[in-house]
């Protein structure tokens, strides 16, 4: 009787959730499958294919385009995550000061560009970094600082600090949200004892609800680190990996690979070489945030 | 206690707070009136606000940029696309939440953490070859079923997270009174997980209206496409048009902004406990 139950159960629980890993299977396992398989072959998309082991791999490390890719999407990543993460950390301790009606409003608007498509942020800065009639050149221009005008997105040197910045601008409401909902949780008692103390508010953040909310940064970090990665839609808009792929990242690259020159598996070798970077950066970054957490 | 200092704090506060709102904001309110100025104005008259609203930049933008039709493009994929990951999330959510079958749920769990840590970028191309070799290339579908997918994990994730605090006895109850477990489903989880709903509908809704990467390799050789690409070719014909592009801008946008004031508190909660509690 009771096996029975199980068994029942056992086909419930498998029937309700078939729809949904299907879709699973087909969006993601069947395809990665198939990239890592591909990663090791040699194809063309016309020929046979024939297995090569690791020499796509071998050539991916001598490939001076695809080392700079790799490094410049983990700077992008990387310096987003962390002006995010500090910035986003900074704006939730200072709402949290205000008054609830006001700092709810605040909240909305700095969070709004976290749902804004990419690929239309994107085109929003190319207004902004535009040469001659952006906005940046041009309140350069009316502030008298003509001399600091640039051509933001066609220069090398300043093409990726300028993606960085929108990634950014798009990202920090994520960290700041997060932080402050954690905030939020921490008794005021907490803060009431440390004011006591004499602490100020500076000192009553970093010596009390820093410590506290250390899980949320961390788990915002990872947060925001898996979304900057996603630079496709970003870097195709503004610049598609120009001046001279000085702002070539791995995504684009791996596309151009693909579909304009047919290098299937070349392409899918750099797939999963940022697959692994990906997960071995993200590792690091929960490794160094790990320490004690408490309970409140 | 010191009560001047305070204030002073506030007022820094306060200060920091609004100059990230202005620089928040600013992109996007500059687009919304340049949408309304005419290119001619524009260059004129950058900073201030139209003097003439010229609402035919909306006219050309949806016409002639044939920005309408793409924009009817993606309502048909995104909506077909947010349906289908609900009902089946859902499903899928309520079995790993209720129904504890010991290696089933784990390995569940699993696939999902797995395809959270999956680069996006390196499954376009082997599902683009998929899709060629299964003839699904030329429509709606092309989009909908990596869609679906996609927004899948997520989704159950945040459902078995909802499903998680609901307490278990609301089902049992309804389970002595002879309900199945479809009709406890159907009767009982749907009406309550209504604010996770709301969450998982926004969620997937934003994450699919501007996809930009599949939509633009997955319908490159055809007319078709939706409204991310529709603006991207846009942009690449009349890049100096700021005014038309800036109601092409406006017209991807607004739908986003509608859904997300009127169903931000769903929103903010849903991050806050999919994320924390995930």
């Amino acid at each position: 009787m009771r096996k029975r139950k199980k068994r029942t159960r056992l086909l419930l629980a498998v029937g309700f959730m078939l729809p949904a890993y299907a879709f699973i299977l087909f969006g993601f396992l069947i395809p990665g499958a198939w990239n890592i398989v591909l990663s090791f072959q040699e194809w063309d998309g016309f020929n046979e294919k024939k297995f090569v082991l690791f020499q796509n791999y071998v050539k991916a490390f001598h490939d001076s385009l695809f080392l700079r890719s790799i490094s410049n999407s983990v700077i992008i990543a990387v310096v987003t995550m962390i002006g995010a993460v500090i910035l986003g950390l900074l704006l939730a301790m200072m709402l949290y000061r205000l008054r609830k009606r006001e700092g709810a409003l605040y909240r909305l608007i700095i969070f709004m560009p976290a749902m804004i498509p990419v690929s239309i942020i994107g085109l929003l800065f190319t207004f902004i970094y535009n040469s001659d009639m952006g906005l940046l050149n041009q309140l350069l221009r009316l502030i008298g600082l003509t001399g600091l005008t640039n051509a933001w997105l066609e220069n090398s040197a300043t093409v990726l600090p300028c993606v960085i910045a929108v990634g950014i601008w798009r990202l920090l409401g994520m960290p700041m949200m997060l932080c402050f909902v954690s905030l939020q949780a921490v008794p005021p008692t907490l803060l009431e004892a440390g004011r006591i103390d004499g602490a100020s508010y500076r000192q009553q953040m970093i010596h009390i609800l820093l410590p506290l909310i250390r899980p949320t940064i961390a788990l915002s970090m990872v947060f925001v680190l898996l979304n900057a990665f996603k630079t496709y839609d970003l870097v195709y808009v503004l610049t598609k990996g120009g001046p001279a792929n000085a702002s070539m990242t791995v995504p684009i690259y791996m596309q151009k690979t693909a579909f304009t020159y047919s290098k299937f598996s070349y392409s899918s070798t750099m797939g999963v070489l940022t697959a692994i970077i990906i997960i071995v950066i993200v590792l690091l970054t929960q490794r160094i945030m790990k320490g004690e957490t408490y309970e409140f | 206690m010191n009560f001047k200092k305070l204030n002073h704090t506030n007022l820094v506060c306060r200060g920091v707070a609004l100059l990230s709102v202005l620089i928040t904001l600013y992109p996007i309110v500059f687009v919304g009136l340049t949408s309304l100025k005419a290119t001619s104005e524009f260059y004129n008259n950058i900073w201030g606000i139209p003097r003439e609203f010229k609402w035919s930049n909306y006219y050309s933008a949806w016409v002639t940029s044939r920005i309408g039709r793409y924009f009817k493009a993606s309502v048909i994929v995104v909506g077909i696309s947010v349906v289908a990951v609900l009902i089946f999330s859902a499903l899928a959510g309520y079995a790993l939440s209720r129904l504890k079958v010991r290696y089933v749920s784990a390995a569940a769990i699993g696939i999902i953490v797995i395809t959270q840590l999956m680069p996006l970028e390196s499954v376009i191309m082997p599902l683009y070859l998929i899709m060629s070799r299964l003839r699904l290339l030329n429509g709606y579908v092309t989009l909908i079923l990596p869609y679906i997918g996609w927004g899948m994990p997520l989704t159950i994730l945040i459902y078995k997270n909802y499903f998680d605090t609901i307490p278990q006895e609301l089902m049992e109850a309804a389970r002595i009174d002879g309900c199945s477990e479809l009709q406890c489903f159907c009767r009982i989880a749907v009406p309550v997980m209504k604010p996770a709903t709301a969450t998982n509908a926004i969620f997937n809704f934003v994450g699919l209206w501007g996809e930009l990467l599949w939509a633009s390799v997955s319908t490159a050789t055809s007319q078709f496409g939706t409204l991310p690409v529709g603006i991207i070719s846009f942009k690449q014909q009349f890049s100096t048009d700021w005014g038309p592009m800036s109601a092409a801008i406006c017209i991807v946008i607004l739908p986003l902004i509608l859904i997300f004031s009127f169903l931000q508190k769903y929103f903010v909660q849903g991050l806050s406990n999919g994320a924390l509690k995930g």
